[in-house]
């Protein structure tokens, strides 16, 4: 065999050319392998990332419909207590008067005063209270009744039967409410979710009067037709609410009550209902002398307009 | 005669002033009193009381409620006490609680609504004071 010095060298120049190339195409692949490796694992890790992104949204989302629950029940507790200490105003007058007709039977027997007509008086008296008792109860269970569908309601009965349940509270508290109707403006509501925004915006209110006023302490129930709503408003002259936190006042757990009380769930909660469950809106304002709430809905006219 | 009509033989002619804001209140425990004493007047609130309590100057006995507009039950009794350091006050109470806090002020804090044991309590201090 003759070896072809150039031939050999070109061949093995081919050869190592083809070496190379062979080396070149071998690394490339590598390179492009440990590149695919390397876009799986970002890939991998993109996707670890999406689904990790996806988890924490989803257990941020179960932990706000945990949060709203609880929000709701926190709310529900303070309601239940509100209602507690407004029966037990309601209740404290006729409970009085019981006491002091049985008291007085008492005193005349042992003072040798008794009469007929004073025993009758007396038992008269007894009975007339306990019907007062139960009428309370019978005020309240009404309002505990979860609202079924809406109701076609006049929006000057919803204040009365609101007042029926707070105003003893309020009146305990030296409190002069005056309530103004316009119109009789009808609404298709659920009436006791309007009722229970009503008694927390009376309390808010009586809170402020209490703390912020010796005397002549007055809240305002006014409603008011404005071209397809019902303007209901609640004002007080317990010196407003301060600028600041004017804009804060909605936030679930804000509140500037120091006691107990004050869960900072009530005007949140009002607003909720206020919003989703009666598609109305609510808003806060200062006057010269205190604050004002104010409750927009739609009225019946209004609704059946739009479905024409 | 039995011990309860002795005890209120010996206190009736006590002149007695009530005060309380709520008219319920008013007329049942007003009439309740005067089945004790003989002169029982009967004030709205604590201003009303204090100027009752001044023009006559010749009460004994002082009974009053403790939140009231204007001037409240406190307030009254504490006026009251400068103007004559030895009136028996009993201040009446809605809530528990207050019992302790206002000794210094009252002789007797009662809670809401008096009752005949009430009354029984009251008269016989008022008639160990007497004697």
């Amino acid at each position: 065999m003759i070896y072809d010095k150039d031939l050999v060298s070109e061949s093995s120049q081919q050869y190592n050319q083809t070496l190379t190339s062979n080396r070149n195409i071998t690394e490339s692949s590598l390179r492009m392998r440990a590149m695919a490796y390397l876009a799986q694992a970002k890939a991998n890790l993109l996707m670890e990332t999406i689904f990790e992104v996806e988890n924490s949204r989803k257990s941020i989302q179960d932990e706000l419909t945990y949060k709203d629950e609880m929000l709701f029940i926190q709310s529900r507790h303070a309601a239940m207590g509100e209602m507690i200490s407004m029966i037990a105003h309601q209740w404290r007058q006729p409970i009085s008067s019981i006491s002091m007709g049985a008291n007085s039977i008492l005193a005349d027997i042992e003072l040798d005063m008794m009469s007929e007509d004073n025993l009758r008086e007396n038992a008269n008296e007894i009975i007339k209270q306990t019907q007062e008792l139960s009428q309370t109860i019978d005020d309240f269970r009404g309002f505990f009744q979860p609202d079924k569908m809406k109701q076609k309601v006049f929006v000057k009965d919803v204040i009365q039967d609101t007042l029926q349940i707070i105003n003893s509270s309020l009146v305990s508290s030296e409190i002069e409410v005056r309530v103004e109707h316009q119109k009789e403006n009808e609404i298709e509501t659920y009436a006791r979710e309007l009722m229970q925004v009503l008694i927390n915006l009376l309390n808010n209110a009586k809170d402020a009067l209490v703390q912020n006023r010796a005397s002549g302490r007055k809240i305002l129930i006014s409603q008011k037709r404005l071209d397809d709503r019902v303007i209901l408003e609640v004002c007080d002259n317990g010196g407003g609410i301060d600028e600041e936190i004017l804009h804060t006042i909605f936030e679930p757990y804000f509140t500037t009550k120091s006691d107990k009380n004050g869960t900072g769930l009530g005007l949140h909660m009002s607003k909720t209902i206020v919003q989703r469950h009666l598609l109305g809106s609510i808003a806060a304002y200062n006057t010269k002398e205190g604050a004002c709430f104010k409750v927009s809905l739609p009225l019946i006219g209004a609704e059946r307009e739009d479905a024409r | 005669m039995n011990e309860i009509k002795v005890l209120r033989e010996k206190i009736k002619k006590l002149k007695v002033l009530f005060v309380d804001d709520e008219v319920d209140i008013r007329n049942g425990t007003g009439i309740f009193l005067r089945k004790f004493f003989d002169t029982v007047v009967i004030c709205g609130n604590g201003k009303e009381g204090l100027e009752t309590f001044l023009n006559q100057q010749d009460f004994d006995v002082v009974i009053t409620d403790i939140v009231m507009p204007v001037l409240d039950g406190i307030e009254m009794s504490k006026e009251i006490r400068k103007i004559d350091p030895q009136a028996y006050i009993v201040i009446l109470t809605a809530s528990r609680g207050t019992k302790d806090l206002e000794k210094n002020i009252s002789n007797m804090t009662l809670q809401k609504p008096l009752s005949f044991e009430d009354m029984l309590v009251v008269m016989n201090q008022l008639e160990s004071r007497n004697d």
